[in-house]
């Protein structure tokens, strides 16, 4: 065949363009855009997962758990990948699941069956590390010893990722760990191969922490709760146990429901506050007797139950006690039978300030700092804001102040504490993944807020009170309960209504105190006192503590023999002996007051100084509003507990 | 006694074979577990078969084959009616019927004979005529020849192997002698078709036509004719869409633009980019390619094997690749221009029509060049009877360059 020559060179080029074309494009694929290719390619292949750090364990303090994260699993199965897959269906049936038609048709296909569980590592025991068998780790947070100290231990978001109210929260930081980071390749399936070398970071668990809750008290008061709201279904009621000679607290028990009666998840022992009613009235006796107001033999008239404080203007404010009383009233005799007349009138040689600061003194008005999330400070007005006639007799038998059941709780480990107001705490002790003590609670002086002689003579007082001609009586246990009862009327949409918050706060045994106890109860039906609500129910929770195996109390310290003398004014005796109190398992505690370091505060809030001067024992003279600029004595200065500290904010106050 | 084969077109076909055996052993080797760990044995094993098959067809005199051809190219079309009766689908044309098998086990794609028996076939034809074929009318026939199988592949529907078809008879036609003009008036129909799918072209593209044709002076009714067809073309485009397979539309929209759906229809194109890309001016290294080795590519051994040769070795392996089979088709060229006689020339043609449609197909779709058309790469695809069908067709060509040697010519 002729062949035209151009014919030939035509189609000679034809192939040459193809092959042109072709190699033109693979070039600007391969060398233009190759960098960018490269970088999609490494971007679908492998993939960085966050690996969950565990959380960290919350135990009581005797190291049972309350919170824990155990290791649960997804498990993902490469169905091409199962040697034999009659073998492995047989396991999964006995240990995982019955449900095995969706996975044998996997095996059968060669596809992926994702079994979502969670399983426990008991369950994936015999299949983990088989080929093609991937487990999928995640942690639940479990709680083993099932609804006890709830409240206080909060709850964490729906992905078990960060606590969202109570300790979980507060501590979260510490508990939550550092999550640790692997890189995956994954393939066009999008199948991850595990390769150990290419663990990024490796997951850091959280701390753990050991709380000072004693598991056997807080079973005690929630069962408590549960006998009070059988009996008197109370909207709220709370219960503090709290050790006074370390500030620890013990157990803290809260129940609340709505108005339908559900139940309602808080922790209204850190987080709201109540008049306390009578159950202050000691604070304003302490006061009296601090400041030498109250001669021994000092008496006022009891007025048959009915007086009228007599006011500036003239006008008359009605005093009455709900049980008469027909002799005069010493201060000892006005707390054992809680006269609102005879506190009253003792009240008015105090003058405002002295009274205020009294009650300052022990706590009132300033959160103690205990370490939870959202504590309430209560409420105590500022003496310039008091009315005369109105405040300070109103405070004196409990009104118009507020506290929480954990402020009173405190006020009165101060009292049992020879006038030292410690700092309460819910931590005994953070330990690090390795197992180091990181953090362990030492008793907290916040400031001296009486002498030890009226601590003592008030301690004489509460043990009048609760002695069985006392309202609180019914709270006795051999005789060594020391406590006041309150009973207030509730404020209603800003009227004191005819509910009622009875209350009773209580130091066991009479010498050397070893328990502080707190009963808040709230709206109670039928009888409301204090002291046939609150009072008998201490009594119980006493004896169930007392012949409770593990806890912390010492019991040869209840000798029969040590029943307080009633009647005896203990006060007159001097200066208390030292003694030592001793925890099981011996451990020595010898809390000081010391002269410690003010904090730096520039830059807070005028609130958030002041709280945390307040918890360093300092009294806040406020300068100004809005951030601080400075204080003075300034950071790093030391200073007495009690001293007061000046800061200046940036704001003139309007 | 034969003459020796020709040392130049051996050797470069002996290079592709290595090359693309590497491709597919390479193919194999991934951290996924698949069926292609071992397809290389398999295909050592078609690239023994296919030596053999193309040992006798270097064996076998040509004019018992230009005897034979329409019995082979008979042969060929009962087996495409056979595929359509009881054929199964695989690989990137999972859908469609384009494999025979007996027994569940799948024996081979008989469109790879039918395209040999087509090349016999319109050899024998066009070889026959005093001159080229000057006008529609004589291309009646070949059309015809080309037609039957083309529509019967449709029917599979095989894309891909239709176009190789055409490209068949366009090189063919063109070898011999026909003029470029009538050509483009023979392909007019499928410009018009493809164009339909934007009114200003296709008014366009009527336009020139009609001026071409007054310019060429064809016959009258020829040109009337073709204006026609052209036109109803456009009026058919938009039904022919409709009736097309929903995954044939996808992979054209996808051709267009692959990431309008890049999950699905667009994936394989965007990987198949995505990894040839990835692989810069030296690749990844033989055996080391990432995208490979996660199976992200897909058909890796088989049709997309392009893809493992850019991924793992680079621009620079890609045109060693295109260099390879460019002096493959100059070749054959020069053995085409020297044959004794215009069936066996023609023969070979047809052959690098062949070649070369698959190689532009396949190698333009992993670098969306073109659309995806599930057709395999001479000497690279694992496959059996696409190596069946290039062994037979180097064994002819093989033969070709034998007789023009024995016949004393030299090439200049």
């Amino acid at each position: 065949m002729a062949k035209s020559e151009a014919r030939i060179q035509a189609l000679q080029g034809i192939l040459l363009l193809g092959a042109l074309a072709m190699a033109v494009r693979a070039g600007y694929l391969q060398l233009v855009k190759g960098g960018h290719y490269a970088q999609v390619v490494a971007r679908q292949r492998t993939e960085h997962r966050v690996l969950d750090a565990p959380r960290g364990v919350i135990y009581d303090r005797s190291g049972t758990a309350l919170a824990a994260s155990l290791e649960q699993y997804h498990v993902d199965v490469a169905g091409n990948q199962i040697r034999s897959p009659e073998a492995f269906i047989a396991i999964y049936r006995t240990d995982i699941g019955k449900r095995t038609e969706l996975l044998r048709q996997a095996l059968r296909s060669g596809e992926d069956f994702y079994a979502n569980g969670p399983f426990t590592a008991g369950q994936v025991r015999r299949i983990r590390g088989m080929k093609g068998v991937y487990l999928r780790p995640i942690y639940r947070r479990e709680y083993p010893s099932g609804p006890l100290a709830r409240p206080l231990i909060g709850a964490l978001s729906p992905d078990s990722a960060r606590g969202t109210s109570g300790l979980e929260r507060f501590l979260d930081s510490l508990l939550q760990g550092r999550p640790g980071e692997a890189v995956f390749i994954k393939d066009a399936a999008g199948r991850t191969y595990e390769s150990p070398g290419r663990m990024a970071r490796a997951p850091i668990r959280g701390y753990d922490v050991t709380l000072t809750i004693d598991k056997e008290l807080q079973e005690i008061a929630e069962g408590g709760l549960s006998a009070v709201f059988k009996e008197f279904t109370p909207q709220r009621a709370d219960i503090i146990f709290l050790n006074p000679r370390t500030g620890e607290v013990l157990a803290a028990a809260s129940r609340e429901v709505d108005d339908a009666g559900r139940p309602l998840a808080t922790a209204s022992f850190f987080q709201s506050s109540f008049e306390p009613g009578s159950t202050a009235k000691p604070f304003t006796a302490a006061a009296l007797l601090s400041l030498d107001r109250v001669k021994p033999g000092d008496q006022v008239a009891p007025e048959g139950g009915h007086w009228k404080l007599p006011l500036r203007n003239g006008r008359f404010r009605p005093i009455t006690d709900d049980h008469p009383q027909k002799v005069p009233l010493s201060l000892a005799r006005t707390i054992q039978v809680s006269s609102n007349i005879g506190i009253v009138k003792f009240s008015t040689r105090l003058n405002p300030d002295e009274h205020f600061d009294a009650l300052r003194s022990f706590g009132f008005g300033s959160p103690t700092g205990v370490e939870f999330p959202a504590e309430a400070s209560g409420k105590l007005y500022r003496p310039d804001e008091w009315r005369p006639g109105e405040h300070g007799p109103s405070v004196a038998m409990g009104y118009n102040v507020e506290v929480t059941p954990i402020q009173l709780a405190a006020a009165y480990g101060a009292i049992a504490n020879d006038g030292l107001l410690l700092a309460p705490t819910v931590i005994k002790e953070i330990r690090s993944p390795e197992g180091k003590v990181v953090y362990r609670h030492e008793p907290l002086v916040v400031r001296r807020a009486v002498s030890a002689r009226v601590a003592e003579e008030i301690r004489g007082f509460l043990a009048l009170s609760a002695a069985d001609s006392g309202t609180g009586g019914q709270a006795q246990v051999k005789g060594v309960v020391l406590g006041k009862t309150g009973t207030a009327k509730l404020v209603i949409n800003r009227r004191y209504s005819n509910e009622h918050a009875a209350s009773f706060a209580g130091i066991f045994p009479a010498k050397d105190p070893q328990l502080v106890v707190v009963v808040r109860v709230e709206k109670p039906h039928g009888v409301y006192y204090g002291g046939f609500v609150a009072a008998p129910l201490v009594r119980r929770m006493l004896s169930q503590a007392l012949s409770a195996r593990k806890t912390a109390l010492d019991r040869s310290r209840l000798a029969d023999d040590q029943v307080v003398q009633t009647g005896a004014r203990p006060a007159d005796s001097g200066p208390p002996a030292p003694r030592t109190w001793v925890e099981l398992p011996l451990r020595p505690v010898t809390p000081r007051i010391e002269n410690r370091l003010v904090p730096d505060v520039v830059g807070f809030s005028s609130r958030a100084a002041a709280a945390s001067l307040h918890r360093r024992g300092f009294r806040v003279r406020l300068d100004g509003l809005g951030s601080i600029t400075r204080t003075l004595p300034e950071a790093g200065d030391s200073l007495a507990a009690g001293k007061t500290v000046t800061v200046f904010a940036n704001r003139e106050r309007p | 006694m034969r003459a020796a084969l020709d040392r130049r077109l051996l050797v470069v076909v002996l290079a592709l074979c290595v090359y693309g055996l590497a491709m597919v052993y390479s193919a194999g080797q991934t951290d996924v577990p698949s069926h292609a760990e071992r397809a290389w044995i398999r295909q050592i094993g078609w690239m023994v078969i296919a030596t053999v098959a193309g040992a006798a067809a270097f064996r076998m005199s040509f004019r018992l084959l230009e005897w034979a051809a329409p019995y082979l190219y008979g042969f060929g079309l009962c087996l495409l009616l056979l595929t359509l009766a009881i054929g199964t689908g695989a690989g990137t044309a999972a859908s469609s019927k384009s494999w025979l098998a007996i027994g569940g086990i799948r024996i081979g794609q008989p469109v790879e004979m039918a395209k040999l028996g087509t090349i016999l076939l319109l050899a024998r034809y066009l070889s026959a005529l005093r001159q080229p074929p000057a006008t529609l009318r004589d291309l009646v026939m070949p059309g015809v020849i080309t037609g039957v199988p083309v529509l019967l592949v449709m029917a599979q529907p095989d894309l891909g192997s239709a176009i190789v078809f055409v490209g068949i008879l366009f090189s063919m036609l063109f070898w011999v002698g026909v003029k470029p003009s009538l050509l483009l008036l023979l392909a007019s129909p499928v410009i018009s078709l493809l164009l339909a799918a934007d009114t200003r072209w296709w008014g366009a593209w009527i336009l020139l036509l009609t001026v071409l044709l007054l310019i060429w002076r064809t016959y009258v009714s020829e040109g009337v004719f073709i204006w026609i067809v052209n036109s109803a073309m456009g009026v058919l485009a938009i039904m022919l869409w409709n009736r097309l397979k929903l995954y044939q539309q996808q992979r054209l929209i996808s051709f267009l633009r692959p990431e309008a759906d890049a999950t699905r229809s667009g994936y394989q194109i965007i990987q198949s980019k995505v990894a040839i890309g990835s692989g810069g001016w030296f690749g990844n290294g033989w055996l080391h390619g990432p995208q490979k080795r996660l199976s992200f590519l897909p058909e890796q051994p088989t049709d997309f094997i392009f893809s493992v040769v850019g991924e793992e070795m680079g621009f620079v392996g890609v045109l060693v690749a295109l260099g390879l089979f460019l002096s493959l088709f100059v070749i054959m060229v020069r053995i085409a221009r020297r044959a004794t006689e215009s069936f066996s020339s023609l023969v070979v043609f047809g052959i690098i029509g062949l070649l070369f449609a698959h190689v532009f197909e396949n190698v333009g779709m992993t670098i969306s060049l073109m659309p995806i058309t599930g057709i395999p790469l001479p000497f690279f695809s694992y496959g059996g009877s696409f190596v069946l069908a290039c062994g037979i067709a180097m064994g002819l060509v093989f033969r070709v360059a034998s007789d023009s040697r024995m016949s004393g010519y030299v090439d200049v």
